[in-house]
């Protein structure tokens, strides 16, 4: 049972910036919006961000609690046959892949998927470990989206190496004794953790934008 | 610089700017994390300041538009209480999570200064006000928060801990409610208790730091970093306690931080972000804030006589405000890694009015209107300015209708009035 308690956790700041970004993009898009997720964690961040998002099937068991935990009236499945202008897809598992081409046939022309997924330095999430699931890379989803004819208009990697190299300065600093340089250290991670460009693969989670082509 | 009453004037002609769906939005600056992408409703601390400021601003003016902003926003907080007693979107800087604290203990208090006001009054309103903060208190903090081995508030239901002026904040709201239920048990039992638990983080003379408060303690590990801005917030609660008990160690304590707090204002009345045993980090220094620090010396005052000459932080705080009405949030945030400031063009968020922090400027200063002054009508007007993003120059622009951040004429960041999330975030202000 989901209990008040829980939504009132907050994942890391890697999730924060992914879910914030998320709902950047949904909310700028005219038409129906949908989301497929892999478990009721990535489905509670998405409601409380965009309370009107229905969810594909199948969708995490416990969301309907979520929702009137949220104060939502509902909490909606996504309409079996009609088009969608969006999807938002978090973190992607081995046996999700097969629906890429379901979410292609629903997609309306130049309509966008916003996806989270793992990248190389996953293992650094702590809510990674606590689940069990075989979730795809966003390279191997990167792979996928260009072979179902999407085109990858936009992405960045959150928490990569500088972010990481200044984290443990901040926490050596800290063993030294030095909170002041620790804290300086926790500011210069924050500010190095969304990554663009070269590299941007090697990060603990990657936000790409796909849009499907005519 | 504006006279007070026209800087309150234009306060409250900002603050109608940034009413978006379900109360008070925009951006957020700040020491600890920004929430610049999320710029929904924010039912977090920012409520404390504008109903107590728009009660304050009713009381000086008996003008009754006042005292009906003061309801509006705590309409908010009633209409966004989730069933667990929570607020919605209550963390300020970590929007858009229910839970914050101390922010929703902070909404709590103005909702239970509404609540007396009204009463007195004879306006039946105060029941739902009151009901919607005790249902807050009581589910979340009471039943979740309290740590009856410690006898104080914990900040996390799951890890025993205590934040001093989060916990403050709570007791300011205890005592709030046990004025409106005559219920002295939430004094003795809860309020002062958890004051002591916060005077035994207190340095003691003579420590060159002495009448600090620790920031906060995570079982038995002393966090110790002593942050004037946050040492100031304690002040009010231990005069309530003095008030109640007429026990001078309330009084001694907070005589004690408010010294600490004096002492590290600078040259140019303004205070360093947070002093260390060993160190200090001085950047971003606050502007709007510091109403809560003139607060603080105005509570005191009656008790103490202070000698702190006001004046020139309170010039400080006029001098932050900029056309749109907005007052900035603090100086050199581009320094709060390298700690060096630079002086040729401010960094972003050195321009981002933040209405969690304006509230508090807001409270001062219409606390300082004099008695039978009706406030002149706003004058506020657009407002850009050249700045720095990551070392690169870029304008800020405020509107009463967006806020933008532009690099040539690339547009990177934009909120349009209103709305809940930003239109346009590039990946570079995807800044927490």
């Amino acid at each position: 049972m989901t209990n008040a308690v829980d939504l009132c956790r907050r994942p890391g700041l890697a999730y924060q910036h992914a879910f914030d970004w998320l709902a950047v993009q949904l909310q700028a898009i005219d038409g129906p919006i949908v989301a497929l997720v892999p478990s009721e964690f990535q489905g509670i961040e998405l409601l409380r961000r965009l309370p009107d998002i229905s969810f594909l099937n199948p969708m995490p068991t416990g969301l309907g609690e979520v929702g009137a935990g949220l104060g939502l009236d509902r909490v909606a499945a996504a309409n079996e046959r009609g088009k969608f202008a969006a999807v938002a897809w978090v973190e992607p598992r081995q046996e999700d892949v097969s629906c890429l081409e379901q979410i292609r046939q629903r997609l309306l022309v130049n309509g966008h998927i916003f996806l989270v997924a793992g990248g190389q330095l996953a293992s650094f999430l702590a809510e990674r470990r606590q689940q069990e699931a075989l979730f795809l890379t966003s390279a191997e989803v990167k792979n996928a989206f260009k072979q179902a004819g999407f085109t990858v208009t936009t992405q960045f990697g959150l928490h990569g190496p500088r972010a990481i190299l200044w984290h443990y300065l901040g926490e050596a600093a800290g063993r030294l004794g030095q909170p002041h340089w620790q804290d300086r250290c926790h500011y210069g991670m924050r500010r190095a953790f969304v990554k663009t460009g070269f590299g941007q693969e090697m990060s603990a989670l990657t936000c790409m934008a796909a849009e499907r082509r005519a | 610089m504006n006279e007070i009453p026209q800087a309150v004037a234009n306060l409250d002609g900002w603050l109608d700017t940034m009413r978006v769906p379900g109360g008070y939005g925009g951006p957020v600056v700040h020491w600890w994390q920004n929430c610049l992408q999320y710029t929904g409703s924010g039912l977090d601390w920012r409520y404390e300041g504008i109903i107590s400021g728009y009660l304050t601003l009713w009381q000086r003016t008996g003008q009754p538009q006042w005292l009906e902003k003061a309801c509006r926003a705590g309409d908010d907080l009633v209409a966004g209480q989730l069933p667990a007693g929570n607020y919605r979107a209550s963390s300020f800087e970590q929007n858009p999570y229910p839970g914050g604290t101390p922010h929703e203990a902070a909404a709590d208090v103005g909702l239970l200064h509404l609540a007396k006001v009204l009463r007195t009054e004879g306006d039946e309103r105060w029941q739902c006000y009151q009901e919607t903060a005790v249902r807050n208190l009581t589910q979340f903090y009471l039943q979740r928060m309290w740590d009856p081995a410690a006898r104080s508030f914990r900040d996390d239901p799951n890890t025993p801990s205590l934040v001093p002026n989060k916990a403050c904040t709570l007791v300011e709201a205890l005592f709030a409610w046990a004025a409106l239920s005559d219920d002295v048990e939430l004094i003795e039992t809860y309020a002062l208790p958890t004051l002591t638990a916060v005077v035994a983080l207190q340095l003691k003379a003579p420590h060159p730091l002495a009448g600090g408060i620790a920031q906060n303690r995570i079982g038995r590990n002393l966090i110790a970093k002593y942050f004037p801005y946050y040492i100031a917030r304690c002040i009010p609660a231990l005069l309530l306690a003095y008030k109640y008990t007429e026990d001078e160690q309330w009084l001694a304590a907070a005589i004690a931080a408010f010294h600490f707090v004096v002492r590290l204002v600078d040259e140019n009345g303004l205070l360093p972000q947070v002093v260390y045993p060993k160190g200090i980090n001085r950047y971003p220094q606050w502007v709007a804030p510091l109403g809560d620090v003139l607060r603080a010396a105005d509570l005191l005052t009656p008790y103490y006589g202070l000698t702190f000459d006001k004046k020139q932080m309170e010039q400080v705080l006029l001098a932050g405000q900029l056309p749109s009405g907005g007052i900035v949030t603090g100086h050199h945030f581009a320094s709060q890694v390298n700690q060096k400031p630079n002086d040729q063009l401010p960094d972003f968020r050195d321009c981002i009015p933040v209405v969690g922090w304006n509230d508090k400027a807001f409270r001062y200063l219409v606390s300082c209107v004099p008695q039978g002054q009706t406030l002149p009508a706003s004058e506020i007007t657009d407002f850009q300015k050249p700045c720095f993003l990551r070392g690169q120059e870029v304008v800020w622009r405020e509107s009463n209708e967006v806020m933008s951040l532009s690099r040539d004429k690339n547009t990177i960041y934009r909120w349009d009035k209103g709305q809940n999330w930003t239109a346009v975030a590039e990946p570079e202000v995807l800044w927490k």
